[in-house]
């Protein structure tokens, strides 16, 4: 393998990922690979070894007051209002199929008290006729 | 409130608990339920759960924003906002990646619009043509060592310089940088190829020099 395909393979080589055999084996052989490595990795150690700035110890309560300011999320917001919206809609849904429901019962119930009494009488078999022998015999 | 060794955001190793260039990630990727336990309360409107996370992450998320800004005043600035942001998102996060990463993401695409628009303030020459102290002290070397540092980080490109940032001070993979910055993983080897390579060329005269 070539020196410049190697050295393309140094920075995840690097990074800890071992590479292909081929590599290692070309690394053990060549020392201008080898030199090349060793000077990345003294700058990784070098960039390393560099700390960052101390951080202002106010930005949490800054963040803080902004997002406070910001109130509840718009995404969760949008949430609550479509499960107020879901819960409302149910809830109106009940209310007319109970409408609905109450209408045919009642209607059920209105026709039921306002059934012809000589109609119900004849369905179980029995006749007016019947009813006025009935009486004169009770008359006599 | 939930208890972390990062909290207060105090300082953590190379910038915020990275050992060094693929070494472990910051000792809060040591506890990603943690992460995932507040993550989930704040996502309902938990503002306690939220400030923890804050506790947790500001000192590493500054310290990236600082090597891609160049600049603590900007950088500063630009935590906030990513922070504020990922509030505002934050019950849209599905959890496909670690909070940590999902941050960083939201923070990089923040920053580098931001730090493309511009040019490096400070040349690396000017500080190699300053006479060298006779005999620095250690506090002047370090001193001096960060800002060439940096300065050599400035005339990266942003997504190199971010890339770069991700593996050296954060110790993150390269399956973390790709998805931080919505790039493959081969993209991602081959920023911090040119990046490595970058640096070490700019930083080539002032080894040389003996300032680093």
């Amino acid at each position: 393998m070539e020196c410049s395909k190697i050295r393309r393979q140094l920075t995840s080589r690097l990074a800890g990922k071992a590479g292909c055999d081929t590599a290692g084996r070309h690394l053990e052989r060549c020392s201008a690979c080898r030199a090349d490595l060793e000077e990345l990795r003294a700058d990784a150690e070098l960039l390393a070894s560099v700390d960052a700035p101390e951080l202002s110890p106010f930005l949490l309560t800054r963040v803080m007051a902004e997002v406070r300011a910001n109130g509840t999320q718009p995404e969760l917001r949008r949430r609550l209002v479509l499960g107020r919206l879901v819960i409302s809609s149910a809830a109106a849904l009940t209310i007319l199929v109970g409408a609905w429901g109450g209408t045919v019962l009642g209607g059920a119930l209105v026709s039921e008290a306002h059934k012809d009494p000589v109609a119900e009488l004849m369905s179980f078999g029995q006749t007016v006729d019947d009813l006025e022998y009935d009486g004169e015999e009770e008359g006599q | 409130m939930v208890d972390s060794p990062a909290r207060n955001g105090g300082p953590a190793g190379p910038a915020g608990g990275s050992a060094g260039p693929g070494s472990a990630a910051a000792p809060m990727s040591r506890e990603p339920d943690l992460d995932a336990e507040l993550v989930s309360r704040s996502k309902n409107g938990d503002l306690e759960a939220f400030e923890e996370l804050v506790r947790r992450h500001q000192r590493p998320l500054f310290a990236y924003l600082y090597r891609l800004a160049g600049e603590p005043n900007e950088a500063e600035e630009m935590t906030q906002a990513a922070l504020v942001k990922a509030w505002k998102a934050l019950p849209g996060f599905r959890g496909h990646s670690s909070f940590k990463t999902w941050l960083y993401r939201i923070a990089t695409n923040h920053a580098i619009n931001r730090v493309k628009r511009r040019k490096p303030e400070v040349e690396l020459s000017e500080f190699l043509s300053a006479p060298p102290e006779i005999e620095p002290d250690e506090v002047f070397r370090r001193r001096q060592r960060a800002e060439l540092v940096q300065a050599a980080l400035e005339q990266l490109p942003p997504d190199q310089r971010a890339a770069l940032a991700m593996a050296t001070w954060d110790g993150m993979s390269y399956r973390e940088i790709a998805r931080a910055l919505g790039k493959t993983e081969r993209a991602v080897d081959s920023l911090l190829f040119r990046a490595r390579s970058g640096v070490r060329r700019l930083l080539g005269p002032a080894r040389r020099k003996g300032l680093v």
